[in-house]
């Protein structure tokens, strides 16, 4: 493999090198140096463009709609004036080239979504403000379904046809498809109204427990670095309820994946090869590992952003304020500026998701980093 | 993966899997009917039976349900939230409905808005993953590369988007849900054929003087269309999931229009007062109607598997 000499330029003497200019130096060299390095950029380079594609489409869709956004400014009977000032007003007098120009020269340069139709308050404090909520939850909901769904995969695995396989395999094929809003609430029914295991689905804290003071927008974090032990637990027991429905949907799929996965990794010939030579059995379990979970990082990139787009069912029904409920209000409320922002912001998160799953994937498997696979 | 050195081995495992598949696939692909295999998963196995067995009774209710109920689905009575008697036996709901009569109505509009919606996806993207396929220059590329993209979106934030824009209405539900699933089908019927079009018999195609699109139409895409019809019975389920989702908040089919969805919507305040059956029932039904068809994708996939 021909190693490429960075392109980055050193030009003070080593001598004088500052400890952050050392390690920004480190960091440029992982990048363009290592295999690893190349391969994060160049998925980056896919992430900006792929961004900049739903951002123009969701503008032009939203535009392409019939619908007249003046009507909620000025009603729906209206003289031509008012409308034509109601449209001055939104902006959108202009053609459409012009506003995504307009619309894009802000976001790039001063980080701004604009102004809520609906609210006149700049778009992003108030995704600022909800986007915690469904960060936490997603994330909490992806996480927890891994930490299940692999070690239940493999453990399946190990015994293929046996009653413990088969009832994971039904499990499943079960929750794999079935609707998670309707699962929602019959975890309430159970947890909350019959067992008072958990809290009602209103919120993310009791109304009796004041909330901790407000650094990083997501009340768990906040509540931790205040010190707030009650809200700190509150708001995990809040959040049991809905991130166990996610997560029993979202596991079906992953161990249905992994189980695959390791069963074709088991009955391959490199593993037969491994053993033929006399690897270590720990060595051979390693290879295993490895190579079968690739599969799985890359299903749970695609189903965490099919999660995230989904969420605004589930923080419906445990009352959460999050983006999800935010972009279905907006969209009722024809308020294009919050819709957009709404689904620029997700896309960015779940690309991002993406990429921290392609790494993940890169490391555990060589073939990637070399660009052979993929 | 040669990185462990086994190249030998897996040379000749290749060749061997090569000559056997290339003895024996005429033959195959020629007298292996889709429908005795699935006969034969059928009797095989419990639990395709079961979905088997509810796939077949949420169909037919989609096209008698309407006809057969006790009650009148859309018309409000005083008799508001009855818990399930005798006379009720799903109870009814805030409105009076009688919630069974309206459970047997539903799959008029569920099944019917994914069967059509899920069709709608097959041929669509069939047609551009055939074209993809052999098309395998710079328009291939694209194709796929849009496809990558439309995944990125928040898909169904989309579909709330497009439905209510457009005034909620079954059509533009149907087109959505349909588009949302292109990409889906592309894919597999791309990756298909690419494999197909290597195989024998459409080289014994080509010797007896068939073109391009000939072969392209009456050899390779019926043999693609397999892992196809096996991906259906499974986008079905998720078809009717986001019909149901899309009413359940709103943004979808309206009540009283009896539709499972808004139903479990109407049910969804009484749950924490104690109320579960206005959104027990729908949801049940909408459960194992989704799991039916799950489980005969299952059988499907299961066919092809064992073709290849």
């Amino acid at each position: 493999m021909e190693v490429a000499s960075p392109p980055v330029s050193a030009p003070t003497p080593v001598r004088e090198r500052s400890a952050a200019s050392k390690r920004a130096l480190r960091i440029l060299g992982f990048l363009f140096v290592t295999d690893l390095g190349r391969f994060i950029l160049k998925r980056l380079g896919f992430l900006i463009p792929q961004l900049l594609i739903v951002l123009i489409g969701t503008f032009f869709l939203l535009r392409w709609l019939p619908v007249d956004p003046t009507s909620r400014v000025v009603g729906f009977v209206a003289t031509d004036a008012a409308r034509a000032q109601a449209r001055a007003t939104l902006g959108i007098d202009v053609s459409q080239g012009t506003q995504l120009w307009r619309y894009l020269k802000g976001l790039i340069l001063h980080f701004d979504f604009g102004v809520s139709w609906n609210t006149q308050d700049a778009v992003w404090s108030e995704i600022a403000q909800r986007f915690p909520v469904t960060i936490q939850l997603t994330v909490m909901a992806f996480f927890l379904s891994l930490l299940i769904a692999i070690p239940v995969g493999r453990a399946a695995a190990a015994k293929p046809g046996e009653l413990p396989d088969k009832v994971t395999l039904g499990y499943s094929l079960f929750a794999g498809a079935q609707p998670d809003f309707w699962w929602g609430l019959m975890f309430v029914y159970a947890f909350f109204f019959l067992l008072r295991w958990f809290p009602a689905p209103l919120g993310q804290l009791s109304p009796e427990v004041s909330p901790p003071d407000v650094h990083t927008r997501f009340t768990l974090i906040d509540a931790l670095i205040a010190g707030n032990w009650t809200a700190f637990g509150d708001n995990l027991w809040h959040y049991c309820l809905p991130v166990f429905t996610l997560a029993f949907v979202l596991t079906g799929p992953i161990i249905k994946m992994t189980r695959q996965s390791v069963l074709s990794v088991v009955n391959s010939d490199y593993i037969l090869y491994a053993k033929a030579a006399g690897y270590h059995a720990k060595t051979i379990r390693w290879y295993m590992l490895r190579n079968s979970l690739s599969p799985v990082i890359t299903l749970s990139g695609i189903l965490f952003g099919f999660m995230l787009g989904g969420a605004v069912l589930i923080e419906t029904v445990f009352s959460l304020d999050g983006l999800g409920v935010y972009s279905l209000q907006r969209t009722l409320a024809t308020d294009f500026p919050a819709i957009q922002g709404a689904v620029v912001v997700m896309t960015a998160f779940s690309l991002l998701i993406y990429l921290l799953m392609d790494i993940v994937y890169a490391v555990l498997d060589p073939r990637v980093r070399y660009g052979g696979t993929r | 993966m040669t990185e462990m050195g086994g190249p030998n081995i897996a040379a000749e495992r290749e060749l061997d899997t090569q000559i056997t598949a290339g003895l024996h696939e005429e033959a195959l692909v020629r007298a292996v009917t889709m429908r005795a295999h699935f006969v034969s998963i059928i009797k095989g196995s419990l639990l395709a039976k079961i979905g088997a067995f509810f796939v077949f009774g949420f169909v037919t209710l989609a096209i008698i349900g309407p006809y057969v109920v006790p009650f009148n689905t859309t018309s409000a009575t005083s008799d508001v939230n009855l818990a399930p008697s005798g006379t009720h036996w799903f109870g009814t709901d805030a409105s009076g409905f009688d919630i069974f009569s309206r459970v047997l109505a539903a799959p008029r509009i569920d099944v019917t808005i994914a069967v059509v919606a899920t069709l709608l996806s097959l041929i669509i993207g069939s047609l551009i993953g055939l074209l993809a396929s052999f098309f395998r220059g710079f328009a291939g590329e694209l194709v796929m590369r849009t496809s990558d993209t439309v995944q990125a979106f928040p898909l169904f934030v989309l579909a709330i988007v497009v439905v209510v824009g457009f005034g909620r209405s079954y059509i533009v539900i149907v087109i959505v849900i349909a588009l949302l699933n292109v990409p889906i089908y592309l894919r597999l019927i791309r990756a298909e054929v690419l494999s197909l079009r290597e195989r024998t018999f459409v080289e014994a195609a080509r010797a007896t003087g068939d073109r391009g699109a000939s072969i392209a139409i009456r050899h390779v895409l019926p043999n693609a269309m397999t892992p196809g019809f096996a991906q259906a019975s499974i986008t079905f389920g998720y078809s009717i999931i986001i019909t149901a989702g899309l009413s359940f908040i709103g943004a979808g089919v309206q009540p009283p229009t009896p539709e499972w969805g808004s139903m479990i919507a109407a049910g969804k305040d009484g749950i924490i007062i104690g109320q579960w059956w206005p959104s027990v029932f729908p949801g049940l039904a909408m459960s194992l109607c989704v799991f039916g068809f799950a489980v005969v994708g299952e059988a499907l996939q299961d066919i092809f598997l064992r073709r290849t």
